[in-house]
């Protein structure tokens, strides 16, 4: 069990160095932060000096050397186009991005659940026909589209809903939350929904899918048999065994949750991590943009981590093969 | 029935967002300005960014020594009056009285040490402040001495707001934030200013908050208690925002949807013509063309290739389509009301494509030639649609212009080191004077003077620097102006930059908004008022 | 490992190692189903635009000679202004959207079907040699899997995008955009194919007739080939049907958002980026014809990979 776990780990090490690499390569090549700096109508001279003063005349393996060395200390250094410090920046941007994420997956397991059963429960009536239908415009829909749509009809031609930001907040210790304002939670509707439909559209076909599977297995057979209630076996077994599977796929989802973050919030103006990296991107910020990579590799190994000790814990099999290897 | 519905549920969802709404706790009566505009202001520090949003956002919380009016013209702000009293030696007489934020007083120390912190590296006001000298005469009296005769010193006073000294000092802000230290700055993310307004929160890339002082030492026509800032990067979000009463004032408004918002009931636009020239450079140095192929040769170096390109730009097709009317076309590189204007070179080389033909065929090059065509694509008003449209009517008099277009961040340093054939610019005299075009644009790039230090085409015509040089040096107004205007002849006539539009300068404000515009794109707060 | 054992029910003859679509039941199941009849043939239709656009389109919109700018911004035939020569309006250059969103097909459904290829072999060779050989290999392949699978495939379309400007210089990477995403698009996708292709390997290894292969000697790459393939092939059919679904809306989001194909040769994605900023100041057609038709290319490709695994039903 330990060496299993201290292999996975140091692997998770070499994961996150490699990508502290790419992520350094790249985004030092990707443009040039001295326009950020010195502006547009600076003279050689004077961007030769702050060239010098960051350090990027230096060789790329001391530049990255450096920076590895920053980072274990946990400095990411300051954002050129901001100012402030890096890890300040991310985490003061986490929340918005997270409350995004956390509304978008209820909305996804709320409705995609619920539709699901629905949907396997009831295979021919006309109401799950229908939900199958709108289940597969959004699951073809790009999501941009839908929020530009979206911004379109509900603000600026029906003025219900905010068009762009968080509404207002309330801050809770320094977590700043949009969950208990009025205003707050109608600024989320649009931006949630964008993110969520194609999640909500995958997990109600999942949950359909499976739900259907299980309902023709063995044991429930014999639950009916037995003259179980059928809103008891559809409740207690059927679901219980199909909920395993989906919560599986919703955790791995989380990548694309914050991969297509970045689209939602542009289209939005959500201040969070996505806009955050957009923004980064065209300002060609080098230290957001190298420590968000870092943030989101972190963030997978970790989740991989779990994953693999789950399952080691759940399958006794894998513990026999880890014994072996 | 239906619009009842729909007013009920508006008004509801608007009642549950604001009953939960710490905004509303305040004063009912205060007038709050919500702006919005495409990009954040990068920083609080007001020698760290020489970008208009910043600085803008900047003039509210900071006055300079000299303002402008609604002309351009300087105006007593800080310094009460100047004067040049020997040819490199300007005095200004501060005004008495005034008070920082934190109480501290406004004095000559504070003007010394605000030039001085403009010459550090890290300043983007550099070229603002480089060479002076300053000696103080007593607390309200300061002698600013140019390196050489400047007269247009008072203008470069107008960009550099007045920081306290002793304030900078305690908090270790004397130069703008070296980024690359990994240090914190305290002035990037803090305020003390003399002016109007103080910086009450800030959430870059989100939302800024300034406050009336309610102790500003100037009459002021506006009235405006609390400003609210945001940044909006997508352009139909920000246009969505005004039309949904999100926002009060909109500063940067996409030229397509100027006749949308004109059009909607509860908003107006303000215009002016702004002093940006748009224009399209060449490499005149090389002699093959580096990005591109005209047989082994540089056609840019020929005046009939420029002028062949010229004639065949529909400049009235792109203000109508791409700008919607938001452009005055010229083929010059100078834009009215700057010194040195002659009206009859914005229509020196008419739209004709036959003569365009002709004129390429002339140069050697009947059946066109390939050239890239760099680009930027968040810079100016419209840019990537403006090039792509100069693709489409170059392509029709043969010339193969392979688009390239990107972001800002990528595009400068590119024209830095010259790597380009082809390129589009926008160019405006800080002074609104000619000259500045000239020396900056035109001449040989010489790092020492400055002067061609915008020069991206590499040209090294030593008679045009002669001349140049001989309008700089001219003393007497009327034969320098004449200079200047013989020199703009000359360039338009070799179509040294072929010009294309001056951009017009649009906002667009709710009605009860009274936002004027400025030439600059300086939105002056001290003129904005709101009806109730 | 425990392989070289042999199970005792080893005496049951090989299992049918054929797919199921050789066997009718996809054809019969295909008749019966007007929806899916109607999705095939809209992807032909797409197809057909997507494959021979100069035939189809009636404008040649990118030859820059014939645009007109007095043409510019002509909405739809239907609409008031309008003209029948431009069915779906015009754009700022004045040239014919209908013939724009047929160019625009052909880069969409190129990027999407070459990444999707791309992804597969790639996948698939990586995934049968980690799920066929395990040990170190397998450990090494699922951990360069796991590397990528940290990265969104939007995060890497922008590294890959990134990376490729600055090696290849801007004017080169102008001529070479779209390979290079198709790159950044093919890059995350393996990772799929590759944990599927794995599992169903490591299946497939213990079954009777792959074992009875190896007592016989025969050659590994003609287990892999013969063996193995076939049975994993079914359900990577369907999954790559998805994923060029998947491709197409990736592409498009890394286009909209300003990373993908350059304007010059616009894809769907493009077309939309443009058109949104036109879509408050009247010119809606510019940003919702190209969205439509991405929309019901998108969903008719969706129909048709529902309709595979409905009726292939391969474990995915």
């Amino acid at each position: 069990m330990l060496k299993f776990f201290i292999d996975r780990v140091f692997q998770g090490i070499i994961v996150l160095l490699a990508v502290s690499f790419l992520a350094f390569l790249m985004f030092r090549f990707l443009g040039d932060p001295i326009l950020a700096i010195a502006g547009a109508d600076s003279t050689a001279e004077q961007r030769a000096a702050i060239r010098e003063s960051l350090g990027l005349d230096a060789p790329l393996l001391l530049q990255y050397l450096d920076y590895l060395r920053n980072i274990v200390t946990g400095q990411f250094g300051i954002s050129y186009r901001l100012g402030e410090p890096v890890t300040r920046v991310i985490l003061d941007r986490a929340p918005a991005t997270i409350e995004l994420a956390v509304a978008s997956m209820i909305l996804t397991l709320v409705i995609g659940v619920g539709a699901g059963i629905y949907t396997a429960l009831h295979p021919r009536s006309a109401v799950s026909k229908g939900i199958l239908a709108v289940s597969l415009a959004g699951i073809s829909m790009p999501s941009f589209f839908l929020g530009v749509l979206m911004i379109y009809f509900f603000s600026v031609q029906l003025h219900w809903l905010p068009s762009f930001g968080r509404g207002s907040l309330v801050a809770i210790g320094g977590w700043e939350t949009g969950f208990l304002t009025g205003s707050g939670l109608l600024a989320m509707i649009m931006p949630s929904i964008t993110l969520a439909v194609f999640q909500i559209a995958m997990v109600m076909r999942l949950v359909r899918a499976e739900m259907i599977e299980v309902l023709q297995a063995e044991f429930i057979r014999f639950a009916r048999a037995r003259g179980l209630n059928a809103r008891r076996i559809n409740l207690r077994h059927a679901l219980g065994n199909t909920l395993v599977p989906v919560i599986t796929v919703v955790g791995l989802q989380l990548g694309s949750t914050i991969g297509f973050a970045v689209v939602t919030e542009t289209v939005f103006q959500w201040p969070g991590l996505g806009l955050l990296f957009t923004q980064s991107v065209e300002a060609v910020d080098v230290p957001v943009l190298a420590a968000f990579l870092m943030f989101i590799a972190l963030v997978f190994v970790v989740i991989n981590l779990v994953i693999d000790l789950l399952y080691y814990l759940i399958d006794p099999r894998l513990r026999v093969d880890a014994k072996k290897a | 029935m239906k619009s009842n519905t729909r007013k009920f549920l508006t008004s509801t969802l608007l009642a549950a967002g604001l009953a939960a709404s710490p905004l509303l706790s305040g004063d009912a009566m205060a007038k709050t300005l919500r702006i919005g505009a495409q990009a954040d202001a990068g920083t609080m520090d007001p020698q760290a960014q020489n970008i208009m949003t910043t600085i803008t956002l900047l003039s509210m919380i900071y006055d300079s020594l000299v303002s402008r009016d609604g002309e351009m013209q300087p105006q007593p702000r800080l310094a009460t009056s100047w004067e040049q009293v020997e040819p490199t030696r300007w005095r200004f007489v501060l005004r008495e009285g005034v008070t920082f934020h934190d109480g501290a007083d406004f004095t000559a120390e504070d003007v010394a040490f605000t030039i001085e912190r403009a010459q550090q590296p890290t300043s983007q006001f550099l070229s603002m402040a480089a060479g002076l000298k300053t000696e103080i005469v007593d607390d309200y009296t300061i002698d600013i001495i140019t390196p050489e005769r400047d007269i247009f010193l008072p203008s470069r006073m107008i960009s550099l707001a007045i920081m306290d000294k002793d304030w900078a000092e305690a908090n270790g802000s004397l130069a703008p934030q070296n980024l690359g230290e990994g240090e914190e700055s305290f002035s990037a993310l803090n305020a003390n200013g003399t002016g109007p307004y103080k910086l009450i929160s800030r959430v870059p890339d989100s939302k800024t908050v300034l406050e009336a002082t309610g102790e500003y030492w100037g009459e002021m026509a506006g009235d405006i208690d609390t400003v609210e800032f945001y940044p909006l990067s997508n352009d139909p979000t920000r246009v969505a925002a005004l039309l949904s009463n999100e926002v009060d004032l909109l500063i940067d408004v996409p030229a397509q949807d100027v006749a949308r918002l004109e059009a909607a009931p509860g908003i107006k636009t303000e215009m002016v013509d702004e002093y940006r020239t748009l224009f399209i450079g060449f490499d005149h140095a090389s002699d093959t063309l580096k990005y591109g192929d005209a047989g082994g040769k540089n056609p840019f170096k020929d005046p009939k290739v420029r002028q062949a390109i010229s004639h065949a730009i529909d400049r009235q097709a792109i203000k109508r389509t791409v700008m919607r009317g938001l452009a005055n076309p010229t083929t010059q590189m100078l834009a009215p009301k700057n010194v040195g204007y002659v009206e009859e070179l914005d229509t020196l080389i008419p739209y004709d494509r036959e003569k365009a033909k002709e004129l390429l065929a002339e140069a050697g090059y009947p059946d066109g030639f390939s050239v890239t065509f760099d680009c930027p694509n968040n810079r100016y008003i419209n840019d990537e649609q403006v090039c792509r449209t100069l693709v489409t009517m170059l392509a029709q008099i043969g010339i193969e212009a392979d688009l390239n277009a990107m972001p800002r961040a990528q595009y400068f340093p590119k024209l830095w080191e010259r790597d380009t054939s082809m390129f589009l610019m926008g160019i405006n005299s800080p002074f609104a004077d000619g000259i500045y075009n000239l020396e900056k644009y035109t001449m040989t790039r010489n790092d020492e003077t400055g002067d061609g230090i915008y020069n991206y085409t590499q040209s090294d015509y030593p008679e045009l620097n002669a001349r140049v040089e001989d309008a700089r040096r001219t003393e007497d107004e009327a034969e320098r102006v004449k200079k200047i205007e013989d020199l703009y002849r000359y360039l338009t006539e070799e179509q040294f930059y072929v010009g294309l539009y001056n951009q017009v300068l649009v906002y667009a404000m709710q009605e009860n908004v009274s936002a004027p515009v400025r030439p600059d794109n300086w939105l002056e707060i001290r003129w904005v008022t709101m009806d109730e | 490992m425990s392989q070289t054992t042999i199970p005792s029910d080893s005496a049951s003859i090989p299992v049918d190692a054929r797919p199921p679509w050789y066997q009718g039941k996809l054809v019969r199941a295909f008749l019966r189903s007007p929806l899916t009849i109607l999705a095939v043939i809209v992807l032909v239709l797409y197809l057909l635009a997507g494959i021979a656009p100069d035939l189809i389109a009636p404008h040649k919109v990118f030859d820059l000679s014939t645009l007109d700018f007095s043409n510019a911004f002509l909405p739809p035939a239907w609409v008031e202004g309008g003209s029948m020569r431009f069915p779906l309006g015009t754009d700022d250059q004045g040239r014919d959207l209908l013939s724009a969103i047929i160019y625009g097909l052909q880069v969409s459904l190129m990027v999407g079907v070459v990444s999707v290829l791309l992804s597969l072999v790639i996948g698939t060779v990586l995934g049968l040699l980690a799920g066929y050989f395990g040990g170190w290999l397998d450990a090494l392949i699922m951990r360069i899997a796991d590397i990528q699978l940290t990265f969104p495939a939007i995060l890497v379309a922008v590294l890959v995008d990134g990376l490729a400007r600055a090696v290849l210089g801007s004017g080169l990477h102008e001529q070479l955009a779209i390979w290079v995403i198709v790159a950044a698009i093919a890059l995350p996708g393996w990772v799929q194919y590759a944990r599927t292709i794995r599992g169903l390997t490591m299946v497939v290894r213990g079954h009777n007739y792959v074992l009875a292969a190896r007592l016989m000697r025969q050659p590994t790459s003609f287990i892999l080939r013969r063996h193995i393939l076939p049975n994993v092939a079914t359900p990577i059919f369907v999954l790559a049907t998805i994923q060029i679904a998947v491709a197409i809306v990736i592409e498009a989001t890394l286009s909209f958002i300003g990373l993908g194909v350059p304007p010059t040769e616009p894809s769907l994605g493009t077309l939309i980026r443009i058109g949104n900023n036109y879509m408050l100041s009247g010119e809606w057609w510019l940003a919702i014809f190209p969205g439509l038709a991405l929309f019901f290319l998108v969903m008719a490709i969706n129909l048709i990979g529902d309709f595979l695994r409905d009726v292939l039903n391969p474990q995915l």
